[in-house]
């Protein structure tokens, strides 16, 4: 284990919910309360346990970070740093939706630490933000960007959803190439995922919303595949592109394993991987009794659960597997006794055979066709036997 | 010579079409007898088990002993034998009615006499049954009983009908004043030797065999030695009892009287329904008439989805082979499916309810095949097997010609619906034997059919043809050749034989392809493309593809929610279990019914 934690700040507040949104927002939050949800997320931190080591990255994820008042989440940072070093150079990067931040308060965000800014476009198209009920437009996405580079920002990704109801393949093209010309360091590209209780999940229900056929959203998928090594962009991770170097160190503690705190409504923490498994816990998602119970200094858990070693050697697999570069054999070995033609016998082997999966130099990881189907790779590595 | 208790006892059953409240009935007749207290009644008493309940349908026998006391005050023992309601289930039903003088027949007064009513009716006065007629349902808005009557009348029951609701409990002493009045005593010699029919049986983990006998000469007590003529076994008496309707034990049974012993007999199968018990020392020269063996007529392959279930699967048989006299199993090996069993049932409901409760009960997932008659196979060198599974009827030159089972059928139609009737037994390879007007718009159209025709959705086909009003019965009807070929299923190039099915070589085009696009349709996507082809003695004549999947990602992954993604996955893993693989194709449950449910088209 390389040392150290991520930190994951969870800030829920919008201008609107998003049609797809199932994570914890609010809307229509004034100043004063925003202020308070960040003293909420700050009293939390104080009495957390924290793993040994630095501070790793730093990720204000939402709702909107970027509707916080930067002296807020300089304030976030301070406390972060007054409990644990925050490594030199670490990535501290701030979600951003266009049209919410103000030309000048970039720099203030830039002032208060922040280095890495991640700004959700999600579509080109007048049509798709509205019925996505986005608010913004393209243009103004791309006077956010443009803003970003002014106030110092050289590490800037720019998310897009593919996938989406009624969208043709060439729309997708056409985000790609739009986004791919503003030439962001890192691109986050989702297929769009249906997550129950949704408005969207209601209009897909109804018949008001039409999703792409799999073929088409195959289609698009493999898109960008084709797209952005030309770009310059390197597939990283099943979702993720960037320019080489500009990987986000954040995301990759998710799928190597690395302790991490989350703090804020409903974020999520991991304790690291110890000899008797690990544990997962999460906080409250309803983002006022979170507040309610972060602000009387009182415990904001409502989960967690414990990680079997089988358990944690299945996510060492699945999860190092979204990652391009894939996983290392000697390391399964190492961390959990056993070789993989031990632990999943047939698995490897059967998935080669199927050109799933590569394997070479002691590492295996999914090809192209793999990525793809990523799931049904996935699931093959869920329950390793570990003797 | 007929005794004074003889003379007091009144053996009847209740024949009705499903739904025409045959239970309630039966409910409402122990309540007014006291055998059972209205506030211990559960709804439908007699129907004990919860599929039973469930499906409104009886599948085993019952008979209830009930304590009566007519209007004059003379104290009289009725005997309610409850009889199975289904067409898969008329031997029993025959049985039953053997067991009986008389019959209530159930008649709801908006929809009047049907099919399945009629045939019983018939089988109840081929054993010289006194009918009474019940019209129930008398207080329904829709409830028209003088037209209920007349169809009666034109079936050729004189009785005057009695006007029920058994819901509402009107009618129900005239109902009991009636089975004492019209329903003769039984006729038996008490000192003859003993002759008991066996009209049931049922496994009891304590007492062993339950055997349901209705005494008709002499006499059973605990201690006796008896015999089971068509059997053969013998065994002493541990217990006879009657049921009130819990059980309850009793010295013995004298001539008419119906009730329970227990023997210490070990399975259900040394006690065939329709067998004759007599003592051991002093036999009858004669057993009762008409006994038969029950025989399974459709089967199905039964597969565990997990191939470690197999040991399970076979204690789970035959468990239920204890109380189930007509379920038959052996092993077989499929080369797709693995260990698993060949079963024979009685028909398609009997194979439904035993499948339901071996996953429902034993917690079992299981493969079925789609179900099949036997077929007659002929070989060129003279000889005949008897063969149960599609998979082994041979294509090639020593095969000489096949034969089929057949039955006649026998559809009540209303008269406007006769030419859809006819179209579908025409299509159905059915050949014409009659047609009948029958009086109230009703029609009668007689058929000779393929078993293996109708077993398919015959009855869901006619039901839809005729808005609901046509009924089917049936009977078999011998063997006939036939010009059937076998119709085999590759996936992925390799033939799955438990996809295998036996058509007419006129429909195997057809069925050939709508059975191809029928699988393309309930196999999923997987991880690469499946084509799938349908083939006649190694000919291709048709072909589908599976494409291959396109895209299954999962790509947000919100502040660290790994939980999350790993449920998903968990659950789809979990899908696949219902899901057996074959070769290296992951194929559900309903691929292998397909043939069932073909698009017509």
């Amino acid at each position: 284990m390389s040392g150290g934690f991520a930190v994951y700040v969870h800030v829920p507040f919008c201008v609107r919910r998003c049609t797809y949104c199932d994570f914890p927002v609010v809307v229509g939050m004034g100043s004063a309360e925003r202020s308070r949800y960040l003293d909420a997320v700050a009293a939390e931190w104080a009495s957390e346990a924290l793993p040994a080591g630095p501070v790793t990255s730093v990720y204000f994820g939402g709702g909107t970070p970027s509707l916080a008042d930067p002296r807020d989440i300089g304030r976030v940072l301070e406390a972060i740093g007054g409990r644990a070093p925050i490594q030199a150079g670490a990535e501290v990067t701030l979600e951003v939706n266009p049209g919410t931040v103000a030309a000048g308060s970039l720099a203030d965000f830039r002032q208060a630490g922040v280095n890495r800014m991640s700004l959700g476009v999600q579509a080109a198209q007048p049509h798709h933000l509205r019925q996505l009920h986005r608010e913004h437009t393209v243009a103004e996405a791309h006077l956010a960007i443009r803003q970003m580079r002014r106030a110092g920002f050289h590490n800037v990704s720019v998310d897009a959803i593919y996938g989406l109801p009624a969208q043709t393949v060439r729309e997708w093209r056409d985000t790609l190439a739009c986004l791919t010309s503003w030439e962001p360091e890192h691109l986050s590209l989702y297929a769009l995922q249906v997550e129950a209780g949704t408005p969207l999940a209601r209009a897909v229900g109804r018949g008001d919303a039409v999703l792409p056929a799999e073929d088409m959203a195959g289609d698009m998928g493999d898109l960008a595949d084709v797209l952005l090594p030309s770009l310059g962009y390197r597939r990283y991770e099943v979702s993720n592109f960037a320019q080489p170097g500009r990987e986000s160190r954040h995301n990759q503690a998710y799928w190597r394993h690395q302790p991490y705190i989350g703090v804020g409504a409903g974020a999520h923490s991991f304790s690291g991987p110890g000899p008797d498994g690990a544990r997962r816990w999460w906080n409250v998602r309803h983002v006022r009794a979170y507040m309610a119970s972060a602000l009387a200094g009182k415990d904001p858990t409502a989960g967690e659960e414990h990680l079997s070693r089988t358990q944690l050697a299945g996510e060492f697999l699945w999860l190092g597997l979204r990652e391009a570069a894939g996983v290392s054999e000697s390391a399964f070995r190492e961390v959990y006794g056993r070789s993989l033609p031990e632990a999943v016998p047939g698995v490897v082997e059967g998935l080669v055979a199927q050109h799933l999966l590569w394997r070479t130099g002691g590492r295996l990881g999914l090809t192209r066709r793999g990525f793809q189907i990523s799931n049904q790779v996935f699931e093959r590595f869920l329950s390793p036997n570990l003797g | 010579m007929v005794n004074d208790t003889q003379s007091r006892i009144r053996n009847f059953c209740i024949i009705a079409h499903v739904d025409h409240g045959k239970s309630t009935l039966a409910d409402r007749l122990l309540e007014a007898t006291g055998t059972v207290a209205a506030r211990d009644m559960a709804p439908q008493l007699l129907d004990q088990m919860e599929l039973e309940r469930e499906r409104g349908i009886t599948i085993k026998a019952q008979a209830v002993r009930m304590e009566y006391t007519s209007a004059d005050g003379v104290p009289h023992q009725l005997n309610l034998i409850d009889t199975p309601g289904h067409v898969d289930f008329a031997y029993e039903v025959s049985r039953s009615l053997k067991a009986c003088e008389g019959a209530l027949l159930v008649v709801d007064a908006s929809q009047g006499v049907e099919a399945q009513t009629l045939a019983n009716l018939y089988l109840a006065l081929e054993h010289d049954l006194a009918i009474v007629p019940v019209i129930n349902k008398i207080d329904l808005p829709s409830a028209d009983p003088e037209a209920a009557a007349r169809q009666l009348q034109e079936v050729g029951l004189d009785h005057p009908p009695l006007l029920v609701s058994a819901k509402a409990g009107l009618g129900i002493a005239e109902v009991l004043a009636a089975v004492v009045r019209d329903v003769p005593a039984p006729r038996g010699d008490a000192d003859a030797p003993l002759r008991a029919l066996v009209f049931d049986a049922r496994y009891d983990t304590y007492q062993g065999v339950l055997v349901y006998v209705r005494v008709i000469d002499g006499a059973i007590r605990v201690g006796d030695q008896v015999a089971f003529m068509a059997g053969g076994g013998q065994f002493q008496v541990d217990q006879v009892g009657v049921f009130r309707p819990a059980r309850e034990a009793v010295e013995g049974l004298g001539p008419g009287e119906v009730g329970y012993f227990a023997a210490s007999i070990r399975s259900v199968h040394e006690t065939r329904v329709g067998d004759t018990v007599t003592g051991a020392e002093r036999r009858a020269a004669e057993p009762l008439p008409g006994y038969r063996p029950a025989q399974p007529m459709v089967f199905s392959g039964l597969y565990p989805v997990a191939a470690e279930d197999y040991g399970r699967l076979r204690e789970a048989l035959e468990k239920l082979l204890l109380n189930d006299a007509a379920l038959t199993f052996e092993p077989e090996t499929s080369a797709a499916l693995g260990f698993g069993f060949r079963a024979g049932f009685l028909g398609l409901l009997h194979l439904d309810v035993i499948q339901e409760r071996l996953e429902r009960e034993y917690g079992l997932a299981l493969i079925t095949t789609a179900p099949n008659v036997v077929w007659q196979v002929h070989y060129t060198d003279g000889h005949m097997e008897r063969v149960d599974n599609p998979a082994l009827v041979p294509t090639g030159s020593e095969l000489a010609y096949l034969e089929e089972p057949m039955v006649d059928a026998e559809i009540l139609t209303p008269q406007g619906s006769i030419g859809p009737v006819m179209e579908l037994a025409q299509e159905r390879r059915g050949v014409y034997k009659d047609l009948e007007y029958l009086e109230g718009g009703r029609a009668r159209v007689l058929y000779r059919l393929p078993l293996g025709e109708i077993m398919y959705d015959f009855f869901d086909a006619l039901k839809s043809r005729t808005r609901g009003y046509a009924s089917l019965d049936y009977q078999m009807a011998g063997y006939q050749r036939s010009d059937l070929v076998r119709l085999d299923v590759l996936l992925n190039g390799e033939t799955v034989d438990a996809l295998s099915v036996v058509v007419h070589r006129d429909f195997a085009y057809a069925r050939g392809r709508a059975l191809a696009q029928k699988l393309r349709e309930v196999i999923p996507r997987q991880m690469f493309e499946v084509p799938i082809q349908a083939a006649i003695g190694g000919r291709v004549i048709a072909r589908e593809t599976v494409r291959a999947m396109r895209k299954d990602v999962l790509a947000k992954c919100y502040g660290g929610d790994i939980t999350r993604k790993r449920k998903l996955l968990e659950k789809q893993k979990e899908g696949k279990r219902r899901m057996k693989t074959v070769g290296l194709v992951e194929v559900p449950q309903e691929a292998f019914m397909a043939i069932l449910r073909l698009d017509p088209e």
